[in-house]
């Protein structure tokens, strides 16, 4: 029972994980941790959402809390310089999943986890704010920063793609 | 989701996205829970430990309650000082039938001694004699002829009493003199024709003159002053003989050689080095507390001299009366605390503190009782500083042994596990701290031995120990423990002028708690 669970939803729990990480050897400690978590409470779950839905939820609050001590060691300020047309025209299709994630693994931490909380998983500002003990303008414009800064791995990834075609 | 195009697109990007995590993570993920199980399992088991251990203890506890609360005294009364009618209204005998009917006065009792008797002094001995035996019957015979007549002779005691003491205590010659008229109290057939049927009227007043008498009186008294368990004579006492056991160990030299001469191949049994190495590193000290409960055996035994069975004892008793005496082994429980240090990974020594406190019952059919008159002869005697009167009844006694223990053992150890096994041998200092003797009758005062010249028992006596320790670690650093002890003097527990020997042995066992300094 509990191995057909984690086949189950472990590759996608995986791929969650490495979102909030820096490697992939964190992403396994957090994912081995986050499914002790559910075998330990799967008694909870009371069947208000999806089981996936909920396994992912104790993943990411997992992820959470293993990232929080960084957090803390480095604050998220609010930053202003944003350019929101730079960010018009996106196209991930011409990306793989591994090239994504190495992007986002590259934002600085606080960017890399509010970034994947607000476009990725759908939570709002004040859900944010709330679960990171943090203030909504803080995530508003830590997001914009990572926007920002994943333009700009984009544009030098098109650069480089660019030139390695010529 | 609330946001815009740009994040929906991110989520879409990793939408159904998969990577196969390693096999790794699963066998991890699945020993974290079979760790939480067991560590779930050990949380339950700790409070099972505790509640068994909680268990034992009280067990150990209740039994050794038990066993001293059957084995104490009934005696609510220990100071009590009766006289001899009451005495003999607990313990009716033969006496009390006689006098009954053997109604004489006081006066005429008088007269025929002083028929007997021309001596001035031989006649208030006489007299005392009389009266006291009088004054006996009269209490003896109490309700049939009433309190008159007692009140008279008590009266006559006292002045008699009076009038002996200014003059005994003069001199030799008076005390002699007084001794013999004692003796005539006892041997007067016809002034005491109740008695006599008693006593039997066995003896000669003439083998003994009066010096002699009083001499073997005073050593009579003597030994029944300094030695209470010693008012009965068992003829039938045996003298077991023991056998010593010499254990010849092999030296190092002689185990070497015939290890060496042992072929390894034949048995596939591997040789063992000689002695084993030294690590001085694992001097792991350990103390404990433990309660046991168990067996005590006093091991009495009879000398060659004879102590009540003197001819002394035979006028005031009659020839016809046997002493005799039984103990049976009792009951014991000791509280002990036990230190302990590791010499080696096989060696350790022990030594602790032990309180013991043993009970055995005793039943014998002479006993010491008390009564104004025969005190106030003894006492101007000079024969015991305390006041009794032999009285002949069934009686049970209770000897309450009290010590202060010192061991000191050396343990090898058998298996060093979450389970210990230890096999103790060793020596036990006793230091002996008192002594009382209850009679289950409560009229009877009870006796106290304290340590001391006085005392027939030794200060401190030495005993053999062996045992085993068992215990198992509940914690870390805890364990509990259970030790089965057997505990023998090696030398007597009575001084050598004593009549009789003492070789006492205990056999208990011990429940307590170990706690492991590391």
């Amino acid at each position: 029972m509990q191995r057909a669970l984690y086949e189950r939803y472990a590759g996608a729990m995986l791929v969650v994980c490495m979102r909030y990480c820096k490697n992939k050897d964190d992403a396994e400690d957090i994912l081995q941790e986050a499914f002790i978590k559910v075998f330990k409470s799967i008694q909870s779950f009371k069947g208000d959402s999806t089981l996936g839905y909920w396994v992912k939820r104790v993943v990411i609050n997992t992820a959470l809390n293993y990232q929080r001590g960084k957090l803390y060691l480095f604050p998220m300020v609010d930053i202003n310089e944003i350019d929101p047309k730079q960010t018009q025209d996106l196209t991930l299709s011409n990306y793989q999943m591994e090239e994504l994630l190495k992007m986002i693994q590259s934002l600085p931490i606080g960017c890399q986890v509010i970034f994947n909380m607000y476009a990725i998983e759908g939570y709002k500002h004040r859900e944010i704010a709330k679960m990171l003990d943090i203030s909504e303008g803080t995530s508003k414009s830590q997001y914009a920063r990572a926007r920002l800064l994943l333009q700009q791995m984009m544009a030098d990834a098109d650069k480089i793609n660019y030139e390695k075609y010529q | 989701m609330g946001q815009g195009n740009y994040e929906r697109k991110w989520h879409q990007a990793f939408e159904g996205a998969e990577i196969i995590p390693p096999e790794k993570l699963w066998t991890g993920i699945e020993a974290s829970i079979a760790n939480g199980e067991v560590a779930k399992y050990k949380r339950r088991a700790f409070y099972y430990k505790w509640l068994a251990a909680a268990g034992i203890v009280l067990f150990a506890g209740l039994l050794g309650y038990l066993a001293y609360q059957s084995s104490s005294v009934t005696n609510s009364s220990e100071t009590t000082v009766t006289d001899r009618s009451d005495f003999q209204e607990s313990t009716p005998s033969k006496e009390t039938q006689k006098s009954n009917s053997g109604d004489q006065r006081p006066d005429q009792t008088t007269d025929q001694t002083s028929d007997h008797t021309p001596d001035q002094t031989l006649d208030q001995a006489a007299e005392l004699s009389q009266t006291s035996d009088q004054e006996e019957s009269a209490s003896l015979s109490e309700g049939f002829k009433g309190e008159d007549i007692q009140d008279t002779n008590e009266q006559q005691v006292k002045q008699s009493q009076e009038t002996l003491l200014s003059q005994t205590n003069r001199s030799e010659k008076d005390r002699a003199v007084i001794a013999e008229s004692g003796q005539d109290q006892v041997g007067e057939p016809q002034d005491q024709g109740d008695r006599s049927d008693l006593l039997a009227g066995k003896h000669d007043e003439n083998d003994l003159d009066a010096t002699e008498k009083e001499a073997v009186s005073l050593e009579n008294s003597e030994l029944l002053e300094t030695n209470p368990t010693n008012y009965y004579n068992t003829d039938a006492a045996t003298t077991a003989e023991q056998q010593l056991l010499a254990l010849n160990p092999l030296t190092p030299r002689q185990q070497s050689l015939t290890l060496s001469t042992t072929p390894s191949h034949i048995y596939g049994v591997a040789l063992q080095p000689t002695s084993e190495p030294e690590i001085l590193e694992s001097k792991g000290l350990w103390a404990g507390i433990s309660l046991a409960p168990g067996q005590f055996d006093p091991n009495y035994r009879q000398g060659n001299e004879r102590a009540l069975n003197s001819p002394a004892f035979d006028q005031v008793t009659g020839s016809s009366f046997t002493p005799s005496e039984e103990t049976s082994r009792g009951f014991s429980f000791s509280l002990a605390v036990d230190l302990g240090m590791k010499l080696s990974p096989r060696w350790e020594v022990t030594s602790g503190l032990q309180y013991f406190r043993n009970n055995v019952q005793s039943s014998t059919n002479a006993v010491i009782g008390q009564t104004p008159v025969f005190s106030s002869v003894v006492e101007s005697l000079d024969l015991r500083n305390s006041s009794g009167a032999l009285a002949f009844a069934p009686t049970d006694l209770d000897n309450d042994f009290q010590f202060i223990s010192i061991p000191l053992q050396a343990g090898y150890i058998v298996l060093d596990k979450k389970i210990q096994l230890t096999i103790n041998a060793g020596l036990a200092a006793d230091i002996f701290l008192k002594n009382t003797i209850s009679p289950s009758d409560a009229s009877l005062e009870s006796v106290t031995i304290n340590p001391g010249s006085d005392s027939p028992y030794r200060t401190v006596y030495f005993n053999g120990i062996v045992g085993l320790q068992a215990s198992y670690e509940i914690l870390p650093r805890y364990s509990i423990t259970l030790q089965p002890q057997y505990k023998i003097a090696i030398n007597e527990f009575t001084k050598p002028d004593n009549t009789y020997s003492s070789l006492p042995a205990s056999i208990g066992i011990g429940v307590g708690i170990k706690y492991n300094f590391k």
